[in-house]
């Protein structure tokens, strides 16, 4: 899936969800300020209702206003509280705040109730009428503060940043987990692309050069019967040529066969082996192949290693990559190591060559790859096949001017 | 005789007078809003109200008709600055019953050295008192 894609079905349905979220919440608040408002009105007119009936008694009683206000007083809550006569002239006050009592005598009318502003918040004002038993007339003038209903919309509205920072987070981590899910199975995809394409030419080379190695071999065992006729009639003066030509043919048989068996797929037939015994076949085989580099050949083993594989194959394996190795250090020793590692098998083969330089180090698998004048590219692409067929891995380290190091992981028997 | 006093508080504190005999009209009456541009002739901080710091209170002499002000301005603490007696002030406030025949204001807002200070809001709310988080009890007025 495409990253536009990812982003159409996930991430835009994502913030849609979020935003209809945020709505919702914001339109809750509103309403839920609106209900508290209309409940702490009604719960203050009640209280108002109560401190009115207190008032009325204690003026019925001949107390003064001002103790008439102090015995009335209750609570934290109250604001401040003025009570005035008929004709609106202050008799006693009192506030919570130096000389703060917000009302303007023009304007009220008794009651009336409202909601004040106020730096120390919302503050429910409510100015009303009372009549005593002699029949002279009051009115009292409340502020009440909302704190309360203040501190718990805030509270609410804390609670809805929070779970939207909380969604936009987890939407956010989830997102970028997602970009990296589809990063690596897009990287993924393209690998197996490119392999798919990189088998779908191999597979054309290999039926090619299958091919011609059929029709090359048919004319070449002809000419090397017919030389070989011609070599036994043939004067002593024309000999010597004639062996070269045996030999040139000869040569160009075991290419032909290196090919083929490099195009062949690998087929091993699987048996208990030993790791040391395999290391010194090929030890072997390479001594009798190199009889002068064999020497630079130190071989080191864990006794006691099994393993299960082509005893035979891996002895190709190995034997490609000590010759490999032989040939990238002329003087210096070629080190092979075999060990255990937890239920795998790993062998080491290292050199003390130029090294491999970065560029070239990727592609020293690839078949019919080479930086050597005479190589031709199919020996450590076979020492691959082979390892891969075992069900094992192989990879190449290198330094320049250090040496390389090859080291296969097979599974342990 | 040098009229220019430094408001320093320890010089200050011994200027304070007794418990003003308030009234129930000393309050901040939103109808009664006044301004007045005169002189500082004296300075002194005087307990306003019940359990509070001293209040700073300037005696301010109209310019327009010599008529005689007495103006509380607020706590000594939160109206923190060197004012002389003789500087040009004009107060924007309201008018209250004050202890003697004197008339005072409660003020909202003082210009000084073209500077403005806000003392109060609109409505009269002190703005030493802060937000919500600081809660007092009940301030007793108009019983003394």
């Amino acid at each position: 899936m495409k990253r536009r894609n990812v982003f159409l079905f996930f991430v835009l349905p994502f913030l849609g969800v979020f935003v209809f979220f945020s709505l919702a919440s914001f339109l809750g608040q509103a309403d839920l300020k609106k209900r508290t408002e209309i409940l702490v009105r009604d719960q203050l007119l009640a209280t108002a209702d109560i401190l009115r009936v207190t008032v009325s008694h204690l003026l019925d009683e001949g107390t003064p206003p001002d103790e008439t206000l102090e015995s009335a007083l209750s609570g934290e809550d109250l604001y401040f509280m003025a009570l005035l006569d008929a004709d609106r002239n202050i008799l006693a006050w009192n506030s919570r705040y130096e000389g703060y009592l917000p009302l303007s005598l023009r304007e009220a009318r008794p009651g009336e109730s409202g909601i004040i502003d106020s730096p120390a918040g919302k503050i429910f004002s409510e100015l009303s009428t009372l009549t005593i038993k002699d029949g002279r007339r009051f009115h009292l003038y409340l502020g009440y503060t909302m704190s309360g209903m203040e501190e718990m919309i805030a509270l609410s509205r804390r609670t809805a940043f929070l779970l939207s920072g909380l969604i936009l987070l987890a939407g956010a981590l989830f997102f970028r987990g997602l970009f990296q899910l589809q990063s690596r199975f897009m990287a993924k995809a393209r690998e197996a692309e490119a392999e798919r394409l990189e088998k779908e030419r191999f597979r054309e080379i290999s039926a090619f050069t299958s091919g011609v190695a059929h029709e090359i071999k048919n004319p070449l065992n002809s000419l090397a019967l017919l030389l070989e006729l011609l070599l036994r009639k043939a004067p002593p003066e024309t000999r010597g040529n004639l062996e070269l030509g045996k030999s040139q043919v000869r040569t160009i048989a075991r290419i032909v066969d290196r090919f083929s068996s490099a195009v062949k797929p690998v087929r091993p037939v699987a048996t208990a082996l030993d790791l040391g015994d395999v290391l010194r076949l090929a030890a072997g085989s390479f001594a009798a192949e190199d009889p002068e580099s064999s020497t630079r050949l130190c071989v080191e083993v864990e006794p006691g290693i099994r393993l299960t594989g082509d005893g035979d194959l891996l002895v190709q394996a190995l034997l490609n990559l000590l010759k490999n190795a032989a040939e990238a250090s002329s003087s210096t020793p070629v080190r092979v190591e075999g060990r255990r590692k937890k239920k795998k098998v790993e062998i080491w083969v290292r050199d003390r060559g130029p090294g491999i330089p970065p560029q070239a180090i990727t592609r020293v698998f690839e078949p019919f790859y080479t930086t050597k004048e005479k190589g031709m590219g199919i020996g450590l692409f076979l020492a691959k096949k082979i390892v891969e067929a075992h069900g094992g891995t192989i990879e190449a380290r290198s330094r320049e001017g250090e040496g390389t190091e090859f080291r296969i992981e097979l599974p342990g028997a | 005789m040098n009229n220019r006093v430094a408001l320093i508080p320890i010089l200050a504190a011994l200027v304070v007078g007794p418990a003003a005999g308030q009234t129930v009209g000393h309050f901040y009456d939103v109808d009664k809003e006044v301004k007045i541009e005169g002189v500082v002739r004296q300075i002194s901080l005087e307990p306003r109200y019940k359990g509070t710091a001293p209040f700073l209170v300037l005696s301010v002499e109209d310019s327009r008709d010599a008529k005689r002000y007495s103006v509380e301005v607020s706590p000594s603490w939160f109206f923190n600055q060197d004012i002389h007696g003789g500087e040009k002030v004009t107060v924007v406030g309201s008018l209250a019953g004050g202890p003697g025949e004197v008339p005072t204001v409660i003020a909202r807002e003082v210009r000084w050295r073209g500077e403005t200070f806000i003392l109060r809001d609109k409505r009269g709310f002190p703005s030493w008192q802060g937000g919500p988080q600081r809660k007092r009890g009940i301030r007793r007025f108009g019983s003394f």
